[in-house]
């Protein structure tokens, strides 16, 4: 089920709520469960076992590393529940990718498995294994309550897009905690914010960059136009889906960790990924990054953690090459930044946030990109073109430039800062259009997801 | 007496606290009710099974099986019912449209652009079709007069006006050049309807008016060597309902500066013709309900003949003098062809509606038709399959 589909919004949730408040305290997780469940199962029915094998395997690995964490056997359990996990995401999201790449590599006719990618696996599996590293670092006392462990994986809002919300964030929350109404009311408005980015700026952007993508020769324009589109749209769809996730928390008193802040004001490379997909980047940082030494090691071991880590979000992303090159670029530029670029950019600010963002929309096209030709042929169109401007590029500016500037400025803090000065200067008046915006978001966005049926999350493919 | 400063600001901010709170509550009930409200209204009301806005049959409840649940696709049926069934669905469906026109500035909404005089046009840049050479078959084989009349699509009057702008690509006109050029080519003779102008045709949706369809109405008669019977123009009526056409119903009334005005001339003008389809006579030849009926998506084009019919007779009784015509035709036909049944008899087919075993050259000759007239609107690429099959 989607968040943005209107079974999820008229049907589902409003039931979920209502029984959960009704229900006594004791019974309100039960209820969380029962409902994540459903809620994973309805698009997909058999892949819910697998999630729940995982939340099984990764319970019992927990409870026999806390049972023998004094002993050496415990790095083998640790070694095993590494292997099993990655083993579970390798088989359904890379054992084609990986056939395919060993057949063309050495010519050979290997048969290549043809997976159906679980929904939500990428997230699910770094929910488990984080919980099972915590408690191997004693980080966190072990859940023995199964159910609970299950919740903690199969909470609704971040199962299927993440934020990926570590067992330590809300091992507490899950135990106890407290509802309130000013919870439940900043969770309206952060869902039906977030609803209206992915319904509103995010599919309205989709629709701009995958008609440019699908194009031939592009002018430079053009493929200015499309590039900045699907950077626009691929930031309101995965931050809306994170707001909409951290809005639904609030309304059942758990509080989730901030995921996006504001990527593309980033003045290096650095800094976009300390601001975009926080999760995942402090997940890699904590669990990959750090174990293999971090920045505590000589300079060249440093970039070699830096080049696996990189290597690796590239690969989370996607099973193909594409995305490995789009992480591995990401490496270089880190690297080059720690070597002698970002006190550089340090010192030209506005300077720098251009280059970044130049960067960042350039490292779009590999993403976006299904074969490296492809990547390339549009990257030519952007910086070394054979024509600059068409008839295309101006119907596309006409038809969405206004659409395309509002989610430019909606991708920066501007409205926040408007938003919070006016409220504080309107008084009541300020608080009202605070809240009733909310309402207005919540109807624009089930217009939007009514009338169009261009509803894709891009983000669940990970 | 004045209150110190300090105190007064604490009171502000406890009445300040206390209103947020107040507005936290409304939000918390407002946004359980509208969501309740919506889902329970679509579940309680009785479904609909067609849109008028959308001119689709709507999906209907979905009776789950083992097998559909397992591989999800009964989920997704159902996900399709309930959004078609949606309570306040065409209200939000308009919303969206709005939001796109007048927040967004987007003149181009589900590929229907609104010119300033508020002409609704649908440019198209598709790849020429060659006609098919069954055509040249038919016309050889049939040994009887065919003729063409190609009316062309708004679009082509759009383009030729210079209506849609520059940047928009649209080729509507060459391919009505290369579609008349070819036709001639197998032979049928061209009754060139290019003296149409754009006020012939609706504003809101793709057909001609009433005064395009007389206009071709004339063409015809005088290229067939047919006697014409006009009407007076006391005859002529006008709905007193707007009519959005099927380009409203794309970009919904939000985009449509106004309706139209749907004339045409009054059932006792073509009093005599008995009008035969799906196996019963005496049909109207104007169905004035659809002018009538209220709602703002009513299809009042449908006041011709009740719409398209496979195959359908039109004759005066009293006249047997009168050459019979075979009219292969589509909905551009619809307000031409009581006109044209004034001064001949005739036999109607179109070839969307008619089994795919259907032979229009044998009706021809079982009809002993003494001509074949094609009259249809300049975008029948699509039909061309069709033609191939049954000419």
């Amino acid at each position: 089920m989607l968040f943005s589909s209107t079974i999820f919004l008229f049907l589902f949730l409003p039931t979920v709520l209502i029984v959960y408040y009704l229900l006594p305290r004791s019974f309100r997780n039960g209820w969380l469960l029962v409902t994540s469940l459903f809620f994973y199962a309805f698009g997909e029915p058999r892949f819910a076992l697998l999630m729940l094998l995982s939340v099984t395997i990764n319970y019992f690995f927990a409870l026999f590393v806390d049972l023998y964490r004094h002993r050496i056997g415990v790095k083998w359990i640790m070694f095993s529940m590494i292997a099993v996990n990655l083993g579970l995401l390798g088989w359904f999201k890379y054992s084609g990718f990986f056939v395919r790449s060993v057949n063309e590599t050495f010519g050979l006719g290997w048969f290549v498995p043809e997976v159906v990618l679980p929904l939500g696996i990428s997230f699910y599996t770094f929910h488990a294994m984080s919980y099972v590293i915590d408690i191997y670092k004693g980080k966190e006392a072990v859940q023995k309550n199964p159910l609970d462990l299950a919740l903690y994986i199969a909470f609704f809002p971040q199962l299927v897009a993440g934020p990926i919300v570590r067992y330590n964030t809300i091992a507490s929350q899950i135990e106890s905690r407290e509802e309130t109404v000013s919870d439940f009311a900043r969770g309206v408005r952060r869902f039906t914010i977030g609803l209206a980015k992915k319904l509103i700026l995010a599919n309205g952007c989709g629709q701009v960059a995958d008609a440019i993508f699908n194009m031939k020769d592009l002018s430079m324009g053009l493929a200015w136009i499309g590039i900045i589109a699907y950077a626009l749209q691929i930031y309101f769809d995965f931050s809306g889906y994170s707001d909409m996730a951290i809005g639904l928390a609030l309304m059942f008193g758990f509080h989730f960790l901030e995921n996006f802040n504001y990527p593309y004001i980033s003045k290096s490379v650095s800094e976009f990924w300390r601001r975009w997909h926080i999760s995942l980047g402090s997940w890699f940082r904590d669990y990959v990054y750090i174990p293999l030494g971090g920045n505590r090691v000589s300079p060249w071991l440093q970039y070699r953690n830096l080049a696996i880590v990189w290597m690796l979000t590239g690969l989370w992303h996607g099973a193909s090459w594409t995305f490995v090159a789009w992480g591995a670029y990401y490496g270089i530029w880190i690297m080059l930044e720690k070597a002698f670029l970002g006190k550089w950019l340090e010192k030209i600010p506005v300077f720098s946030t251009v280059w970044t963002l130049v960067l960042v929309l350039v490292g779009w096209v590999f993403f976006r990109s299904e074969t490296f030709p492809e990547a390339v042929t549009y990257i030519q169109a952007m910086f070394v073109p054979d024509v600059i401007w068409d008839e295309r590029a101006s119907y596309q500016l006409v038809q969405n430039g206004v659409l395309l500037f509002v989610a430019c400025i909606a991708a920066t803090p501007i409205p926040k800062i408007i938003g919070e000065r006016l409220v504080v200067s309107l008084g009541r008046i300020g608080t009202t259009m605070q809240y009733g915006y909310a309402m207005l978001m919540l109807f624009l966005a089930t217009s939007a997801l009514v009338a169009s049926t261009f509803n894709p999350f891009i983000y669940f493919r990970f | 007496m004045a209150q110190p400063l300090e105190t007064k600001n604490k009171q502000e901010q406890q009445r300040t606290t206390s209103f947020e709170r107040i507005m936290m509550w409304v939000t918390t009930i407002s946004f359980l009710l509208i969501l309740l409200t919506i889902g329970i209204g679509t579940l309680v009301r009785e479904d609909r099974v067609r849109s008028q806005l959308e001119n689709r049959t709507l999906a209907q409840s979905v009776d789950p099986t083992i097998e559909g649940i397992a591989t999800g696709k009964d989920m997704l049926k159902m996900e399709t019912y309930f959004t078609d069934q949606l309570l306040l669905r065409g209200t939000f469906v308009e919303m969206q449209a709005l939001l796109s026109k007048d927040v967004f500035r987007q003149p181009f909404r589900n590929g229907i652009y609104t010119a300033k005089n508020g002409y609704m046009i649908e440019p198209s840049a598709s790849t020429r079709v060659q006609i098919p050479n069954v055509f040249r078959q038919f016309v050889q084989e049939l040994d009887r007069p065919v003729y063409m009349a190609l009316a062309p699509s708004k679009t082509v009057i759009a383009e030729r006006d210079q209506l849609i702008p520059s940047y928009v690509a649209s080729n509507a006109r060459t391919r009505y050049a290369g579609m008349i050029r070819d036709f001639k080519a197998a032979g049928m003779t061209n009754l060139s309807l290019d003296q149409l102008k754009l006020t012939d045709y609706f504003k809101t949706d793709h057909h001609w008016n009433i005064d395009g369809a007389a206009s071709a109405y004339q063409t015809i008669t005088k290229g067939m060597d047919l006697r014409p019977v006009m009407p007076s123009k006391s005859n002529r009526k006008e709905g007193e309902h707007a009519y959005y056409g099927s380009l409203a119903r794309k970009t919904t009334l939000a985009y449509a500066t106004s309706g139209d005005q749907l004339a045409y001339y009054e059932p006792a003008f073509f009093k005599g013709i008995n009008v035969c389809y799906d196996g019963a006579c005496d049909r109207p030849v104007i169905d004035e309900s659809f002018v009538q009926q209220e709602g703002d998506y009513v299809d009042r084009y449908e006041v011709f003949l009740r719409g398209n019919h496979g195959i359908m007779s039109m004759k005066e009784q009293t006249k047997n003098d009168r050459p019979t015509i075979l009219v292969l035709k589509d909905s551009f036909a619809n307000p031409v062809l009581p006109f044209l049944a004034k001064s001949a008899n005739l036999e109607v087919v179109d070839v969307r509606y008619v089994p795919k075993s259907f032979d229009v050259s044998q009706f021809a000759k079982q009809k002993q038709v003494d001509s074949v007239l094609f009259l249809h609107n300049s975008n029948i690429a699509g039909l061309m399959k069709t033609y191939e099959n049954t000419l």
